[in-house]
């Protein structure tokens, strides 16, 4: 099995060199001292310098070694990284605890960057990362809140640069949710600052596309319209904005499945009632159905340019499936003036002409298709 | 100068010139340990792609002999004259480009200081703009089937209230604006009609594409195109359509059932013109036509240029774009103090360091040796200016083909301006870290952007701020290029409209009051300098000295390099066969001696 492009044999095929295959027994042997070393000095619960610095050499050189990684917090808890303790013979405490936060910051400034060398060759090892929490964790535990968070908008400063180097990396993302929960602990909220970020990065190159962007979205959404105290109308304006934004990029590029996952919950999030994460909660059922007839109609119009675009049919059908259970909610009389009346026969060809088209243009999925037909169609 | 004794009479090769391609095989044929022996009649290095200093520049284009080589100084530069780099060279290089490939393989990025370009600007006036062409009928004959169906509808179908809104307050914007709001970094959306290419913009609004003035910002990405407010629906979906057309067209593995019909609709396209090939299957007003072509930084008009031509020029554009972290806006790079000068100067360096010898202000004659000498085999012989007592030897002799076989003409100039034109330098992402140093702004046919200044081929102007260290901050050079004789006076007028309509600190019509210096030379003057001056008289005598089965087998001559405002795509493979010529095979060119392969690669 071929690993980021490497193959098995093609490590080995490395090795072959004998001048590089002595090299490799050297380093061998010193790797096996060092950690043999490791082992006695926490056997032994030696907490000093030494046992830190030997720590530090075994990690540069496989960070992937987690146990290591717990000693070396071990020593650092009962060495340098202590909580404050202000002095017992009344030295003014103020003076003294700027003073403790001073040293105490340095040394997690130290610890962060020891860490990010192996960030840029490791960026991937869990342990790395997970340290790194820690590290910024102390700076909460230890420090008071204003200094605390410098150290927490840095790392949020870093992942943007992560982001930006790799916008799709689901790590990336998640450590950046987690550093903004921390960031808005007390009483701080970052949701239209975090919101401003997915617009931007789904505008800059290659955005568009950027599945996790537009999740992240959708997540920071209905916090974001609860935080603004938006009523129901500015809540429904928004909706028609986002369905507006999706309109224009899924019109330019129909094949980006990002934007149709997107879509798909935008519309089912807000066709169907109850649904927690619904941009607009308390639109009446006439209002929904007549949002899901705007997009269903829009994606007959699409359909036209883009007539073998499966996603266009796919949408097409679980829409005017939604539909009809809609039209099974109770409806008031006054309100089922403005639904538009639906000749059911030219509906129902409809849906069988793009579900053959479907499993014409994928037949792999003849299966699904012949189940989504079956529980579509209205049984003759 | 004190003729100083060469270490040897005999040569593996001399190459004639340090232009570009000469240095690059000055350098590739002295690190296989080739001897190398490298001249160049001028002072300086770079020969036709050299930089020059202010005083240098005057002197250079006086030199040319020509009436129609002009430089004039209309006030006084901020800075001392040595300060100034000016370059016949100022290429952009695309960062998916055979040059950055070969320098990244040969670990030589970190010799250069790279600067990013920054977007494309197109001139079209509001007249063009509104202009439909063949956009609003349903042209579509000789389209494939799969590729475009169904009738096309015309573009300008304004947006109507949702009927599921029906309320939609008065107050919020309408839905257009509002969605590209929330698409801007936070702040509160200028009042934007949402009609055809909109007002120009502030630069607070960082949704739309910007424009100032007639001045827009050209759409280059699908993110570009799908939150444009200068776009409607039907063009838009058509341009989406075209880019895909160009990516899938490329790629050698069938990504989706339409990508073999983009490969094949391409042959049986190649030589159609870009417009007529457009309009037939991806109808778009000639505007957004220009718009993309300008793109392609071709001389020819968008309704002459091959599509082929056009399709491999967008095809680098795109796939260069986003690959830049700091700045993914950016889809190409320029050089500092000079651009493709720096080449020269670093390889002739590379070419030393590796063992050549470099020999300025000295030309080449071939010359018969004196009768009591050995026979010279099929070496050739040579005679140096500066060492007119050692007669030479070369096993081979490599130099630019003459001026005679040279086939496209240009038309160049060159301003400095006591203005940085800002806001053509803004990020133009919020995600960006730098500012763009160089960006591009064309002047497309009149007849498709109705410009008003009468050129029926594009004009290009490439405009390079203080970041290159080529100017004063406060100043930027802008270097101006066509390929059309009679429209080289438009190039003044050019620059003009386009300080008019960007520096905040210009009036309408004063625009000519910016200019500090300005210079004008045509590519064919270049003959009449430097190492090119000689070239017919060296090929005459070698003609008499040398046979021409010798001359077959010892000769080599490089094509001059394209004057093109892309550096030529066909450099590096040019030189390296030339290189297995002279080696006997293809590995090793220009590999780096182990003592310097050092610390790690970094671009930028």
């Amino acid at each position: 099995m071929a690993s980021h492009g490497v193959t098995r044999s093609s490590y080995a095929a490395q090795s072959k060199d004998v001048a590089a295959r002595e090299r490799e027994l050297k380093k061998l042997t010193e790797y096996h001292e060092l950690t043999a070393e490791f082992q006695r000095k926490r056997t032994e619960k030696e907490y000093t310098k030494e046992a830190l610095d030997v720590t530090a050499k075994v990690l540069k050189i496989n960070p992937e070694f987690y146990t290591v990684w717990n000693y070396r917090r071990e020593i650092l808890l009962h060495t340098t990284l202590l909580p404050f303790s202000p002095s017992p013979d009344g030295v003014d405490e103020t003076a003294a605890y700027g003073g403790y936060e001073a040293s105490t910051a340095g040394l997690l400034k130290q610890e962060l960057a020891f860490l990010f060398p192996l960030l840029s060759s490791y960026p991937k090892c869990y342990w790395i990362w997970n340290h790194r929490l820690w590290a910024l964790h102390q700076a909460t535990r230890l420090l008071s809140p204003p200094f605390a968070e410098k150290f927490w908008r840095a790392e949020l400063d870093l992942v943007g640069l992560m982001l930006s180097r790799d916008m799709r990396n689901f790590h990336g993302w998640m450590y950046r949710r987690f550093v903004v929960a921390n960031i808005e602990q007390p009483e701080k909220s970052l949701v239209e600052e975090e919101f401003a970020y997915t617009s931007g990065m789904v505008r800059g190159v290659g955005g568009m596309t950027n599945y996790s962007a537009w999740h992240q979205r959708s997540v920071l959404i209905p916090r974001l319209l609860e935080e603004r105290g938006s009523g129901e109308q500015e809540r429904m304006d928004f909706l028609e904005d986002e369905l507006e934004l999706l309109k224009r990029a899924m019109s330019t590029d129909p094949d980006d499945q990002s934007l149709w996952f997107y879509h798909r919950w935008l519309v089912y999030a807000n066709a169907l009632p109850g649904d927690r994460t619904a941009i607009a909660p308390d639109m009446p059922v006439v209002t929904r159905i007549l949002l899901l007839v705007d997009q269903i109609e829009w994606l007959k119009e699409l359909l036209e340019s883009h007539s073998s675009c499966k996603y266009i049919l796919k949408a097409l059908v679980s829409y005017v499936g939604l539909y009809r259970t809609l039209k099974q909610e109770p409806i008031p009389d006054e309100d089922r003036e403005d639904l538009d009346e639906v000749d059911e026969n030219q509906e129902q060809a409809l849906l069988k002409e793009w579900l053959d088209t479907l499993v014409r243009l994928d037949p792999m999925r003849r299966g699904r298709y012949m189940a989504l037909r079956k529980s579509v169609l209205i049984q003759e | 100068m004190d003729e100083f004794t060469l270490p040897s009479t005999e040569w593996d090769a001399v190459i004639v010139g340090t232009g570009v391609k000469l240095s690059l095989l000055a350098c590739a044929l002295s690190r296989a340990k080739l001897s190398v022996l490298q001249l160049d009649p001028s002072p300086h290095y770079g020969s036709n792609e050299t930089a020059l200093s202010l005083s240098e520049l005057e002197e250079h284009i006086a030199s040319l002999s020509s009436p129609t080589a002009q430089f004039k100084l209309h006030s006084t530069p901020v800075h001392r004259d040595r300060d100034y780099t000016f370059t016949l060279a100022p290429h952009l290089i695309y960062w998916n480009s055979p040059l950055l490939e070969f320098l990244r393989d040969v670990k030589m990025t970190t010799s250069f200081t790279w600067l990013p370009l920054g977007s494309w600007w197109v001139w079209l006036s509001d007249e063009a703009v509104k202009e439909r062409g063949t956009a609003k009928s349903g042209g579509l004959e000789g389209a494939m089937a799969n590729l475009a169906a169904g009738a096309v509808k015309a573009g300008g179908t304004v947006r109507k209230k949702a009927a599921w809104n029906k309320n939609r307050s008065k107050n919020s914007a309408p839905p257009v604006t509002g969605a590209l709001e929330a698409l801007a970094a936070g702040k509160p959306a200028d009042e934007q009609p949402a009609s055809t290419w909109g007002e120009p913009s502030t630069s607070t609004s960082a949704a739309t594409l910007r424009r100032h003035g007639d001045l827009r910002e050209v759409p280059c990405t699908v993110e570009d195109i799908a939150w444009s407010q200068d776009l409607e629906g039907q063009d838009r979906a058509n341009l989406g359509r075209f880019l895909r057309f160009i990516q899938q067209s490329a790629s050698p593995e069938p990504t989706s059932g339409e990508s073999n019909s983009s490969a094949s609709l391409l042959a049986q396209n190649a030589d159609t013109p870009l417009t007529t090939f457009i309009n037939a299957n991806f109808p778009l007003p000639p505007a957004t036509i220009a718009s993309i072509h300008s793109l392609t930084l071709l001389p020819t008009p968008p309704s002459s240029t091959p599509l082929h031509l056009a399709v491999s020029r967008l095809k680098t554009h795109l796939f260069s774009l986003g690959s830049i972290a700091e700045i993914r806006s950016a889809a190409a790079l320029t050089l500092s103090y000079g651009g493709s000068a720096e080449l020269c100067q670093v390889w002739s360096r590379g070419a030393a360091v590796a063992g050549g010898i470099n020999i300025l202000s000295c030309d080449v004659t071939p010359e018969p040796l004196p009768a009591s000498s050995s026979d010279a085999d099929d070496r050739i012989p040579l005679k140096l200016s500066t060492h007119p007592s050692t007669p030479i030897t070369a096993k081979h002799l490599i130099m630019e083909l003459e001026p005679s076989s040279w086939s496209e003409e240009s038309y160049h100039a060159i301003y400095l301006l006591s203005t940085q034109l800002p806001p053509l330098f803004q990020k133009k992402l919020s995600t960006d870290a730098v500012s763009p140093a160089a960006v591009v702004v064309t002047m497309p046919p009149d007849q498709d952007a109705k410009t008003g200044l009468g050129n029926s081929t594009p004009i290009y102007l490439q405009i390079r701020s203080s970041a290159t260290g080529e100017c004063a901050r406060g100043e930027c050079v802008i270097y101006a290029v066509t390929a059309e004789e009679k429209e080289r006076a438009l190039l003044k007028r050019a620059v003009e409209m386009v300080v008019e309509a960007v520096d905040p600190t210009t009036q309408t019509g004063k625009g000519s009051e910016k200019i500090v210096m300005s210079c004008e030379y045509a590519s064919g003057d270049l003959k009449r300098v430097g190492v090119m001056k000689g070239a017919e008289r060296r090929q005459g005598e070698l003609e008499k000295v040398v046979s021409e089965e010798v001359r077959e087998k010892r000769v080599v001559k490089v094509r001059p390099l394209k004057r093109d405002i892309v550096f030529d795509e066909g450099t590096v493979e040019e030189c390296r066969a030339v290189y297995e010529r002279i080696v006997g095979t293809r590995e090793g060119f220009c590999e780096p001696p182990p003592e310097f392969v050092g610390h790690g690669e970094e671009d930028e």
